[in-house]
């Protein structure tokens, strides 16, 4: 770029300088003033012909950056072209994609939390029919279940033991039925002292008749007939007694039967009523641990249907995944939308520009939730309040 | 008598944690998807002693719900619950002027629901 007129601008202020430092010191003569004179009119001129050597190489610098940004310029607006066409064919085929995996995404989320909130709901419906059950069981009064059973069974042992006493007076009474066969005993024997008597008596008179002689005769059978019937009456007096006997060792037996039976009873009452009352007492203790466990169950039960509906608490989560995802979902898809209007339009040769102001703008207004609105300005996540917010209008 | 609660929104695992709170309460549930939906299973016998309501929802949004809802006879006192992940001003003015008598934000503790709930739900 050293051209002559480029050489002849520093060249110049020196040669004008130098001759005039020739003229001044030819006038002078070489005096002190001359002489001073042209040293300065020398320096000035060595400085004006570096200044103007300095100033063109500024400026041949300065040509040669703007024609290398120029250049740059052009290579990198090359550059973006390309990257914006290949940015545009991305966004073209891939938004669609993100919109189905977005899309995808949350749908298998909601499937999977409703799946598991309904679940959830499931247990807790059923850990409440449990306790329900289970509180009706312990709540029906095993006492006052208790209290009826034993009621009953002493009751029935009662009338067992009643039965028992009523035999014992019916065993008394057979027991005095023995003093009237002593005496049915007494009097058999005394039909046969009047028997033997009598017959002493038929025996006399048949003497007697025999010694009146003829006159005695019919007599003798007034006293045949008697003497016949004291022997009978002997018989029969013989006979009771058997009779009476047998009566007694009958009632002997039966007594000494109903003595061991009754006894063995008594001991079979007092056994029951023991027994009875001893699995009363194991019935007792038992219904109390029964009672006792069942309300355990009914207190876990109801414990993990607390736990569990606390935990259905915290999958409200999905629902705010959910509406956050649909609403990226939709604004790609809104994206994708619009970038095929805008690749069309600048195929016929218009030009439709994209207002990002006006595009954040729309998407702020399509925000539900108020973490979607902080990311979106950028501000700081604030800790999640513990408390719901209710305004009561 | 149990009372009656419609919960209206689209999230279904939602749904399910609001009808936990509430059946474990002691009260009925019925359940809709969207304002459609509801509108669908009310009728003018409906006997219904509070609505739960979400404003964001398909078809028919919350707000427009309970201004249809309380244009029915059997509705109008019926007191109204909006219960979303809304938290402007702006969306609860709108909610007010349509009728709701609170305005529950999402996430919600079902303890202070129910109270919300013991507090409106007519006798």
């Amino acid at each position: 770029m050293h051209t002559d007129t480029d050489a002849w601008q520093w060249l110049s202020p020196l040669i004008s300088g130098g001759a005039g430092v020739a003229a001044l010191l030819g006038v002078s003569g070489m005096n002190g003033t001359g002489v001073q004179l042209a040293v300065a009119l020398a320096v000035l001129s060595i400085g004006c012909a570096w200044g103007s050597a300095f100033r063109q190489r500024l400026t041949l610098a300065r040509l040669a950056q703007q024609s290398r940004e120029s250049a740059e310029q052009e290579q990198q607006a090359a550059r973006q072209a390309g990257s914006v066409t290949g940015l545009e064919q991305v966004c073209d085929k891939a938004a669609p994609i993100w919109v189905k995996q977005i899309e995808t995404a949350r749908s298998q989320t909601e499937e999977g939390i409703t799946e598991v909130a309904a679940r959830f709901a499931a247990i807790v419906d059923r850990l409440h029919t449990s306790a329900i059950a289970s509180q009706q069981v312990s709540g029906s009064g095993e006492a006052s279940v208790l209290a009826q059973s034993e009621a009953d069974l002493v009751a029935l042992n009662r009338s067992m033991d009643a039965a028992l006493h009523k035999r014992d007076e019916m065993v008394r009474d057979v027991r005095d039925l023995v003093s009237y066969t002593s005496e049915l005993k007494q009097m058999a024997a005394e039909v046969a002292e009047i028997a033997s008597q009598t017959n002493l008596l038929a025996l006399n008179a048949a003497i007697e008749a025999a010694r009146a002689g003829e006159a005695g005769r019919g007599f003798a059978v007034v006293a045949d007939e008697v003497r016949k019937l004291s022997s009978l009456s002997s018989d029969t007096g013989k006979k009771m007694t058997e009779k009476v006997n047998v009566i007694n060792s009958a009632i002997s037996s039966v007594i000494g039967v109903a003595d061991k039976f009754g006894a063995e009873d008594t001991r079979s009452v007092a056994e029951a009523d023991e027994t009875i009352r001893r699995v009363l007492a194991n019935f007792a203790s038992f219904t109390k641990g029964l009672s006792e466990s069942s309300e355990m169950l009914r207190r876990e039960s109801e414990g993990i249907s607390a736990e569990i509906s606390d935990t259905l608490v915290f999958l409200q989560f999905q629902d705010r995944v959910s509406q956050i995802l649909a609403q990226v979902r939709d604004n790609l898809g809104g994206l994708h939308g619009h970038l095929t209007r805008h690749i069309a339009e600048r195929n016929r040769g218009g030009t439709s520009a994209i207002d990002a102001n006006a595009w954040l703008n729309e998407m702020e207004l399509g925000y539900t939730t108020p973490e979607q609105r902080r990311n979106h300005r950028g501000s700081a996540e604030p800790a999640a309040a513990e408390a719901t917010e209710i305004t009561f209008f | 008598m149990a009372k009656t609660i419609m919960i209206v929104d689209d999230s279904a695992s939602l749904r399910q944690v609001v009808s936990i709170a509430l059946k474990g309460a002691g009260y009925e549930v019925i359940e809709a998807c969207d304002g459609k939906d509801a509108l669908g299973k009310l009728n003018a016998n409906s006997k219904v002693h509070l609505i739960i309501s979400d404003v964001n929802m398909p078809n028919m949004d919350g707000i427009t719900f309970v201004k249809e809802a309380k244009k029915m006879a059997n509705l109008k006192f019926t007191p109204v619950i909006m219960l979303t992940t809304e938290a402007q001003e702006a969306k609860k003015l709108e909610g007010q002027a349509a009728g709701a008598k609170a305005w529950v934000v999402k996430p919600f503790q079902p303890a202070q629901m129910l109270a919300a709930v013991a507090k409106l739900v007519m006798p």
